[in-house]
């Protein structure tokens, strides 16, 4: 594959961009600090928190019993908590008979952990406010509005295929374990190339650059011919890391107006070698970058190349190799995708985990069906009541229980949309 | 006569098909003391059986029990849950003792090795059940980090783990080596197929423990084992190790 000087700077424009919230990590002597968010300063406080958890996979704040200690030891004032629930209950509408500032005060500051799920894939979201309602009143769950399946596979494509690179929704999927393993092959190969003496047996060719000697050495290199075992072919369509990183987006079928996305998010997988790369490609006077260089196209190249092979590897099983394919299962079968990625991602009620696996495992698509609507049925029911025992127990800390009981169900609903959205707030 | 006694026998030293009936019900069984009955007892009607048989058991019957060892043996290493083990290994365990009694091993040896392979199955049921009580189920992998939240109880399953797939000085360690070191020089493929058997234990054994003791731990956080069970199973360890070290001396 020839790639033409207009796409190849375009590709080195967008992986340039994609690298910019990666935030910079030099050799350090001694650690003084290092400011992971260093790269979204331009963010709000807020914002560049909830970019850096999504992209370094971490906790942007402290877990929520040490706020509660802070409160508690008045190291956060009462009434600037006060004050700032007041501020948000001031854009919502009030609730008759409810004294929705005492129950969020409560909520924040008596209750050890939040009463509603992050989680909107697969079944969670099908727990209604009326299933509550129903819970709350005593009644069967059964008799309130029914599981609505129809808008499963669209909710499943959108959660599950527009954010993640392919081998994380695969794992998610079919248990591949394709990211650990293709983490481990990308750091082995960083830690041949990027070497500053350390080792005794350097890699060959590190002139030419990363990319470049990282292609040679693969042709040969067993561990990763093993691993995947169309890495040649996809090596020899290019020799260029540009065209690489084409020919892998090309056969994964990614829409390329998210290919900057994409290429953040494979960045960050690894954030602290790209940080290290990144800087590296930038200190035009650091002798180890002159001498063997290598920048941000390299690793994405060697990543991707890396991808497709393990992906492709896996593919020989009959598990899908590209966006269309898994979208395709996806869509024809809602149901299994659904409970596969409640099992894999160990999010399933553990008293379904193996009647699921077998299940999956017979590939009986109406038998799966049949049990993954019995499954979300439970779920429903389970999560209903665990949602209206917690809703139960807010009352009883914030001495309003008879509230629950004469609350209507529109003011229910208002009332959880509010805790919902304090949450988001 | 001869064959329905042996078929009977199937029954409670597992061959497969007749295995999958033990199987059946230790998965149906629902009590914990019902499990460890189960593991304690279900041998022992084989083993009567087989010694009051008239003639000595054939070599078709051995190979029958060895490919029975083996299947659950292997079947073990995609198991993730930990009962549907428990059974599994107990089956596979069991199926040796045909070997054993093959190898000429006197009625008090057999029970001796039955309880080597029981008796520390019978600890991971109580633990297994432990954790069914709590997560609802003791799926491997979805019940993860167990380590981080309950270091009491993880240091025990892993010692429990460690007798169960055979580790030195625990009586199933002396037991297996017994009957390798009885059948290796005239019958080198027997011993070979008891190697794998204890290899594919071990494999899967581990794999589940890494599985089970690393990881984020659960949302909701449980109470560890308490201090006074703790002390009941590091006396059970001891006396387990007592025991594999009385098996040395006997059948060594």
């Amino acid at each position: 594959m020839s790639l033409s000087l207009g796409m190849k700077a375009e590709i080195r424009t967008l992986i340039f961009v994609a690298g910019e919230p990666i935030p910079l990590f030099w050799p350090m002597r001694s650690f003084i600090h290092h400011n992971p968010l260093q790269g979204l300063e331009k963010l709000s406080f807020e914002d560049a928190i909830a970019e850096g958890e999504k992209l370094f996979h971490g906790k942007g704040f402290l877990h929520r019993s040490n706020y509660q200690t802070y409160y508690n030891e008045d190291k956060i004032s009462h009434q600037s908590l006060s004050g700032l629930i007041e501020k948000f209950l001031s854009q919502h509408e009030p609730i008759a008979g409810v004294d929705v500032h005492n129950w969020l005060i409560t909520l924040l500051t008596k209750v050890e952990s939040p009463l509603t799920s992050d989680d909107a894939r697969c079944s969670s979201s099908l727990v209604s406010d009326s299933d509550i309602a129903a819970v709350l009143r005593g009644e069967d769950l059964l008799e309130s509005e029914q599981l609505k399946l129809d808008d499963l596979p669209e909710k499943l494509c959108g959660s599950l295929l527009n954010d993640t690179p392919l081998y994380e929704t695969l794992d998610h999927l079919y248990d591949t374990r394709i990211g650990e393993e293709l983490d481990e092959l990308v750091i082995k190969s960083c830690l041949n190339f990027f070497d500053e003496g350390q080792s005794a047996w350097h890699m060959p060719n590190r002139k030419d650059g990363f990319f470049s000697a990282w292609r040679e050495v693969s042709f040969r290199n067993l561990g990763i011919l093993f691993k995947g075992r169309r890495i040649r072919e996809i090596l020899e369509v290019s020799e260029d890391p540009e065209g690489i990183i084409v020919h892998v987006m090309e056969s994964l079928n990614i829409p390329k107006e998210r290919w900057m996305r994409y290429f953040r998010q494979e960045l960050s997988r690894l954030h602290g070698w790209a940080g290290f790369i990144r800087w590296r490609s930038n200190a035009r006077h650091y002798y180890q970058g002159v001498q063997h260089p290598g920048d941000l196209v390299d690793l994405l190249a060697v990543r991707l190349t890396l991808a497709l092979a393990l992906i492709d590897d896996r593919a020989r099983k009959g598990i899908p190799s590209n966006v269309d394919e898994l979208q395709d299962f996806v869509k024809q079968h809602p149901m299994q995708a659904c409970l596969r990625y409640q099992l894999y991602s160990r999010t399933i009620n553990p008293r379904w985990a193996q009647k699921v696996e077998q299940a999956i495992l017979t590939d009986n698509s109406k038998k799966i069906d049949e049990l993954g609507l019995s499954y979300m049925q439970e779920k429903r029911a389970r999560d209903a009541t665990m949602l209206a025992k917690s809703m139960r127990r807010l009352a009883e800390c914030a001495n309003a229980e008879q509230v629950l009981d004469v609350i209507s169900d529109e003011d229910l609903s208002s009332l959880l949309s509010i805790i919902r959205n304090l949450r988001t707030a | 006569m001869q064959s329905m006694t042996l078929l009977l026998a199937g029954f409670f030293l597992p061959l497969f098909p007749m295995s999958i009936v033990f199987n059946f019900v230790f998965q149906r069984a629902s009590s914990v003391w019902l499990r460890v009955l189960l593991l304690l007892v279900w041998p022992l009607p084989g083993l009567w059986l087989i010694e009051n048989g008239s003639s000595a058991l054939v070599d078709t019957i051995v190979l029958w029990a060895l490919f029975t060892s083996i299947l659950y043996s292997f079947r073990t290493v995609v198991v993730k849950e930990l009962s549907v083990w428990t059974g599994f290994i107990a089956t596979s365990a069991w199926s040796l003792l045909w070997v054993a009694e093959y190898l000429g091993a006197n009625v008090d040896d057999l029970i001796m090795h039955a309880f080597a392979f029981s008796l520390p199955l019978v600890l991971l049921a109580i633990l297994v059940a432990r954790l069914e009580r709590q997560y609802e189920s003791a799926y491997v992998g979805v019940v993860t980090g167990l380590a981080q939240e309950q270091p009491r109880m993880t240091g025990i399953f892993v010692v429990v783990m460690l007798a169960v797939i055979g580790s030195p000085l625990f009586p199933s360690f002396f037991s297996l080596l017994s009957n390798i070191n009885n059948v290796v020089m005239v019958m080198p493929s027997i011993a070979l197929a008891i190697v794998l058997v204890w290899l594919l234990w071990s494999w899967s054994g581990i794999h589940l423990l890494q599985e089970l003791v690393v990881g984020d731990p659960a949302v909701i956080q449980y109470d560890d084992i308490s201090h006074s069970m703790t002390i009941v199973f590091f006396v059970s360890f001891v006396l387990l190790v007592a025991g594999g070290l009385y098996m040395s001396e006997v059948l060594l």
